[in-house]
């Protein structure tokens, strides 16, 4: 490091030690780097050294508050609340609100409501020939014309000219909510899928967020380290179905909410429904992992118990409590102990008193009064 | 498990230098062969833990010999005790270090 450097070096390491020491710590160091100077030492390597000095120095980083999910309920509420808050983002970000409104007001098809009828006209460029027209059976005076957006530039409720007839744009197919065959460029009536487009149309969001929750309920359970035996083991299988079920709506709003960001919605719903649903239902098993099964409120005071050396007989791992006082939750930490994954040791009622909160509110006057 | 198990060979060494009259950071560093990055955190640790307390020498002192002020660092007598405990545990620290000047 050159040697005006390592002042200003000192000083950026300043910066990591808390405010309140920050001017004495500069200070020593400052005057160290002289001394080592005018002896001859290495000046980079000491002033390298501040880093470290000072990083134990740090102020403590405040604490991120974390979600109320101890009790089954609060869990529970708090992920409707996720979900209604993708929703409502769902609903307000435009470019979101418009593939929803496509999705939910997607059009039935009737297949036998549209015949082709003859060539009208040509179509610009893109479009290649304007070689045939739907025509419904059902045609009423007053319909118009439907065309994709390639082969007419302008607002629907137009009025154009397509071989000397004269007749009313009304609606401008999109990608998904009205699509014409290749061989169709337009199509008079109200906006339906002609016969053959139900083959050609590609699938739905839900139609490909549907198989994908489906595969990330198979990958879980083979890619996380549960077993199928814990699985088994868990109880109150309608918590962690709620908790499944409260979720999809959030994943699947959740990816709506990015197609905001103009990101296609199908690739989307594909991609973050698939990832999203992997970790979200890892994370349902996982929460319950860590939960009573009698009570289902979320397990305390974790404590690391045994030694590593000590395998034969004994155990090492992570110990939790209920906080009702249920039971202990032990973890194994290696495979090689005599048991594996999980074990449940259930107190029995005589424990019960020590962890009732009244007792414990009651407990310390009394204790106060033994003080002499 | 007695005060010296808790303290590591680096502390004990850093300890002992300090008793045996190198009472200040660089002068550490000189005399026990450690880096900065070791022998600064030490000293936190064994002012934290009261083995050892700092002061500032007197600006005008220094500022005579044209020369910035330095922090001195001296053994307390619980830092004492913790080192006479140390060096049972390392026979060969007081042998290290032997002690210029104890004033």
């Amino acid at each position: 490091m050159i040697g005006f450097l390592h002042l200003p070096a000192l000083r950026i390491a300043s910066l990591l030690v808390a405010r309140e020491r920050r001017r004495d710590w500069l200070a020593e160091w400052s005057s160290e780097l002289w001394y080592v100077r005018r002896e001859g030492g290495h000046a980079t390597s000491f002033c390298a050294g501040a880093f470290r000095d000072a990083w134990p120095l740090r102020p403590p980083f405040p604490a991120i508050p974390r979600p109320p999910m101890e009790s089954p309920a609060q869990c529970l509420g708090l992920l409707a609340a996720l979900g209604a808050l993708t929703i409502l983002v769902a609903f307000a970000l435009p470019s979101a609100r418009r593939e929803l409104i496509a999705q939910l007001t997607h059009p039935k098809t009737e297949p036998t409501r549209y015949r082709i009828e003859r060539v009208w006209a040509k179509a610009p460029e893109k479009s290649g020939e304007l070689r045939y027209i739907v025509r419904p059976r059902t045609t009423r005076d007053g319909d118009g014309l439907i065309v994709p957006p390639g082969s007419y530039f302008g607002p629907p409720g137009s009025i154009v000219s397509l071989s000397g007839v004269r007749t009313r744009v009304i609606a401008l197919t999109t990608q998904r909510g009205c699509r014409l065959p290749d061989a169709v460029s337009a199509a008079i009536g109200d906006c339906g899928y002609p016969p053959d487009i139900g083959r050609q149309q590609k699938p739905g969001l839900l139609l490909s967020f549907v198989p994908n929750l489906f595969l990330a309920c198979m990958i879980v359970p083979v890619a996380s380290a549960l077993t199928l035996r814990d699985m088994v083991r868990m109880r109150r299988w309608g918590f962690i179905a709620a908790k499944a079920a409260l979720l999809v709506p959030v994943l699947f709003f959740g990816s709506m909410d990015l197609a905001f960001f103009g990101l296609p919605a199908l690739v989307l719903v594909n991609l973050s429904s698939m990832w999203g649903a992997i970790f979200a239902f890892r994370w349902v098993l996982l929460d319950q992992r860590r939960r009573c099964p009698v009570c289902l409120r979320r397990l305390e005071n974790e404590v690391r118990v045994g030694e590593p050396s000590h395998t034969f007989l004994e155990w090492h791992g992570t110990e939790v409590m209920c906080p009702n006082g249920h039971g202990l939750m032990h973890e194994a930490e290696s495979s090689e102990l005599w048991f594996t994954g999980q074990r449940w040791v259930a107190l029995d009622p005589s424990w019960r008193v020590l962890f009732d909160k009244r007792n414990q509110s009651l407990r310390a006057p009394n204790e106060a009064e033994n003080v002499p | 498990m007695s005060i010296a198990a808790n303290l590591s060979h680096s502390a004990a060494m850093i300890l002992q230098a300090i008793d045996a009259g190198h009472i200040y950071g660089f002068s550490i560093m000189e005399a026990t062969g450690l880096p900065s990055g070791t022998v600064y955190p030490a000293l936190r640790r064994l002012e934290r833990d009261e083995w050892i307390r700092s002061n500032w020498e007197r600006e005008a002192v220094a500022v005579a010999e044209q020369r910035p002020p330095r922090k001195y660092y001296k053994i307390t007598r619980a830092g004492r005790t913790t080192l006479e405990a140390a060096q049972k545990r390392y026979p060969l620290l007081a042998k290290l270090f032997p002690v210029e000047s104890r004033t």
